[in-house]
């Protein structure tokens, strides 16, 4: 068989695909709780509330990258740049090349494939050894349209103004995207880090005299007259020209009749009377997988801060009323606004730690340039050739260190780097302790950037709220007054159908304040709670599930409670406030006992 | 002029910032520092980013799961399938990209052979042990760097080992007329530079004292004249010994970093 052979020959095997299944039952339930007034999700977020989202960016001297974490999905881009030769009908346009590239890494239906990409590529898909599967080449497809929607036609990147010199040389753009993980609505993350990369990415200086190399360039008439691109710590780089700062969100469809949007057995759909909120379809913004796998269509709006629309995808699937169409523009502006100023400051920052190595760059480089003359290879005096016994070695000397030591690192930092480095790296620790918290609902979180979405997130959850639940809460944080911060992880917003996800919650920050123990805790703690905010999960078992849907919705009327930042909302039927209360005070004494 | 170094204020170092030679003159052997994350990704049953100074390398596991096509099965054994993917290139120089594929595939047979020997593939017959690994950045030592992240990866997917496989990278001058220098763990200017060449050797932790694998390169010279690259035997046989000793290293950090998933994982998880 030849599949056989060629996957003997290239070591390659693609494995089975259960990625993409969904049971009866898990579609049925969450298309009900879309459908309701009030969308439930899985993952307890309204149907307009987008998961957090996380950015890390670098730059070097030819290029820059983004890794977008939005929420579990996480995407990078890196963009380069070279100049070329113009294509010759369009000798003063500069080129953009994207490709996308859904990494087997992202989910097991994905399989090991040429990138999809714009421009001369390799000739991707065919039938052989590696090749994509008809899922996996539509979604790169549609990634890669609409990222050149956005980023060409849309007028992001003004393609002449990348022109250097007319008819001679021009930058060619490569923005390579990965989807490193899909949890769901990789286009969003795709054309955030696309646009990311773009916008932190420094354009080099280019020497247009200089000649490239020496003699060989008489023989070779193209590149008589290669500029040379400056290196950065020569000339500072420029930012690119872009018109504007386009982002997309998605919405996904889920229509009241699977299948089809007109009426069945289950009843006729009254559309005359149907208010725009009970509309027949439900659009709920970021899908994560598990939404993905269930929806009928997909909507992608790309947008800039000021609500210009640049990009508008609707590929079909189910039949939407033009007052839904309106709605989800409307919420899209709200997400993308968001999502702009999120944006805005995370380049910011990125652009100081740029910066700022750019700077220590310089400084190593002059540095270089005055030992090069002291630098010299010679080792010490051993010049024996005999084969040396085993327990030591003449040639290999090891240092006094006890091992090669990750400790035994010789370089001459500042303090000041030191503690940057140590407070970033115990941030990244207790980012990491809240992502791995599986009671929170496994969400990789913000904890710097995201503070305002998060504010705005927790306060729709306090609407929700019974009173008597706040008053236990005051009352069983008033019992402690140091540790209050364990009251986060009481968060329960109501949620649906999360039986694996229980276990507490309150233990978990106990534990992790007795171990951490450092100073760098209490932002995280605060993150944690404006975190816990947006996930939630019971504390009981599935009978009183369905008793918390009701008396959610009872708690809807309910007046909005002042933004405490310290106290969450609990949902638990009364049955169980006694013992809830106790645990809390026990817990609190618990955790009061270790930290002295 | 030895020693005339080792007095002087201006200590020589390497690109990095590391030490060059300690102050009796002899070659400075430190390796990055490590650091390694376990379970960023929520799809893949395994994941780990693995950071050596700026070479990052994020490796995901899926498996022991079936093959796609089931004629694929091999009937005692389970299969390991290596993916490299390196999103970035060095040289923005569309020729390289040829290269570097190149370069990956044999990578990636060598890393499948590694593995293969090292997992316990009788315990999960006709199954496919699937490991993509993305270079995030790359500064050098981007095979020892894969190999310690898929290990690290398949540890926390939870695939046993029957061994542990670690990965030294040797920078070695190639001139004969240069006394010899061994250096770990070269950054990529290092590697680059066409006089120096670069031996990868993997040992395991049941027995660091006998190689398990080898792999060696050159940086492809630019100029005209070819410098031939040999080595001596008992420059090989001097890395063998060194990467005995650097082995006990990785494989502490490994432990140390099992240790802390696990608590965080107890913490977290199951947390009642």
């Amino acid at each position: 068989m030849p599949l056989a052979t060629a996957s003997t020959a290239s070591s390659y095997i693609s494995i089975r695909d259960d990625a993409r299944s969904l049971s009866r039952n898990e579609r049925a339930f969450t298309r009900e709780c879309a459908l309701r007034t009030k969308a439930l999700r899985l993952d307890g977020r309204t149907s307009e509330q987008v998961r957090p989202v996380r950015l890390h960016m670098g730059r070097w001297d030819h290029g820059a990258e983004c890794t977008v974490e939005w929420g579990n999905t996480r995407v990078t881009s890196l963009c380069t740049a070279e100049l070329v030769r113009p294509n010759l009908d369009r000798p003063n346009e500069g080129q953009l090349v994207i490709s996308v590239d859904l990494s087997p890494s992202a989910s097991p239906s994905f399989r090991q494939a040429p990138p999809f990409t714009t421009g001369a590529g390799i000739a991707g898909g065919g039938q052989g050894p590696n090749y994509a599967g008809n899922n996996q080449r539509l979604q790169a497809n549609r990634i890669l349209r609409c990222l050149e929607k956005i980023v060409l036609t849309g007028g992001t990147l003004d393609v002449e103004a990348l022109c250097l010199v007319p008819a001679q040389w021009v930058w060619r753009f490569h923005l390579a995207l990965t989807i490193l993980d899909d949890a769901g609505n990789p286009m969003d993350a795709a054309v955030m880090a696309a646009i990311a990369s773009l916008r932190h990415y420094r354009k080099p200086h280019v020497d247009l005299d200089a000649h490239a190399g020496g003699g060989d360039d008489s023989n070779d008439p193209a590149l008589a007259s290669a500029p040379i691109l400056i290196p950065s710590h020569l000339k500072e780089p420029t930012p690119l020209p872009l018109h504007h700062t386009p982002l997309a969100i998605s919405f996904a469809f889920i229509p009241l009749e699977d299948g089809s949007n007109l009426s069945t057995a289950a009843g006729v759909v009254d559309r005359t009377s149907s208010s725009s909120s009970a509309g027949v379809v439900a659009a709920l913004v970021d899908p994560n997988d598990r939404e993905e796998l269930l929806q009928n269509g997909s909507l992608t709006v790309g947008m800039n801060i000021h609500a210009e629309v640049c990009l508008l995808d609707y590929g079909g699937g189910c039949e939407l009323p033009p007052t839904q169409l309106q709605e989800c523009w409307k919420k899209a502006e709200g997400c993308i606004r968001q999502l702009c100023t999120m944006l805005e400051a995370s380049l910011e920052q990125a652009d100081k730690q740029a910066q700022a190595d750019r700077l220590q760059k310089l400084v190593v480089q002059q540095q270089e340039t005055r030992t090069t003359t002291t630098r010299s290879t010679t080792t010490n005096n051993n010049t024996n050739t005999e084969l040396p016994p085993l327990p030591s070695s003449p040639y290999f000397q090891q240092s006094d260190n006890p091992g090669e030591n990750t400790t035994a690192m010789d370089v001459d930092n500042n303090d000041d780097d030191n503690n940057v480095e140590q407070v970033q790296t115990e941030a990244e620790e207790a980012y990491r302790q809240l992502a791995l918290d599986y009671s929170q609902g496994y969400k990789a979180t913000k904890v710097r950037e995201d503070t305002d979405h998060m504010k705005h997130s927790s306060q729709a959850y306090f609407n929700q709220a019974g009173k008597l639940m706040k008053t236990i809460f005051e009352s069983a944080k008033s019992a402690s007054a140091t540790a209050d911060n364990d009251q986060k992880d009481k968060g329960k917003a109501p949620t649906v159908g999360q039986p694996k996800k229980q276990g507490t919650k309150a233990a978990t920050t106990t534990t992790t304040t007795n171990k951490t123990g450092k100073s760098s805790e209490t932002p995280s703690k605060k993150a944690k709670g404006t975190k816990a905010a947006t996930a939630g999960q019971l504390d009981s078992d599935e009978e009183e599930t369905t008793q918390m849907l009701q008396s959610e919705f009872k708690a809807e009327q309910a007046d909005p409670a002042k933004p405490d930042a310290k106290a969450k909302p609990m949902d638990v039927d009364d049955d169980d406030i006694d013992d809830l209360a106790m645990a809390i005070s026990s817990k609190k004494k618990k955790k009061k006992k270790a930290k002295k | 002029m030895t020693s005339s170094i080792s007095k002087s204020n201006n200590t020589v170092r390497r690109s990095d910032g590391r030490l060059l030679l300690n102050a009796d003159g002899s070659a400075c052997t430190t390796l990055r520092p490590l650091s390694c994350e376990l379970s960023c990704l929520q799809r893949a049953d395994g994941s780990s980013l693995w950071k050596s100074g700026s070479t990052q390398v994020m490796a995901a596991v899926y498996g022991p799961i079936a093959p796609r096509i089931p004629s694929q099965e091999k009937g005692d054994e389970a299969q390991v399938s290596v993916v490299i993917k390196s999103g970035r290139h060095n040289n923005a120089n569309n020729n390289s990209k040829s290269n570097n594929s190149m370069l990956e595939r044999e990578w990636e047979q060598l890393l499948t052979s590694i593995l293969t020997a090292c997992i316990d593939t009788h315990a999960y017959a006709r199954t496919v042990v699937e490991v993509v690994l993305q270079v995030v950045q790359d500064d050098g030592s981007v095979l020892a760097a894969a190999l310690h992240s898929s290990v690290a990866a398949l540890m926390d997917a939870g695939v046993s080992l029957t061994n542990l496989p670690v990965a030294t990278t040797f920078l070695l001058s190639i001139h004969k007329e240069k006394p010899l220098l061994i250096l770990l763990d070269p950054s990529s200017n290092e590697e680059t530079n066409p006089e120096n060449c670069v031996l990868v050797m993997v040992t395991e932790n049941n027995d660091p004292k006998r190689i398990l694998a080898t792999h060696s390169m050159t940086a492809t010279s630019s100029k005209k004249t070819k410098t031939v690259a040999t080595l001596s035997a008992t420059t090989v046989l001097s890395c063998a010994q060194a990467a005995a000793k650097a082995t006990p290293a990785v494989v502490t950090f490994w432990r140390l970093a099992m240790e802390q998933r696990v608590t965080r994982e107890s913490q977290t998880l199951w947390s009642s």
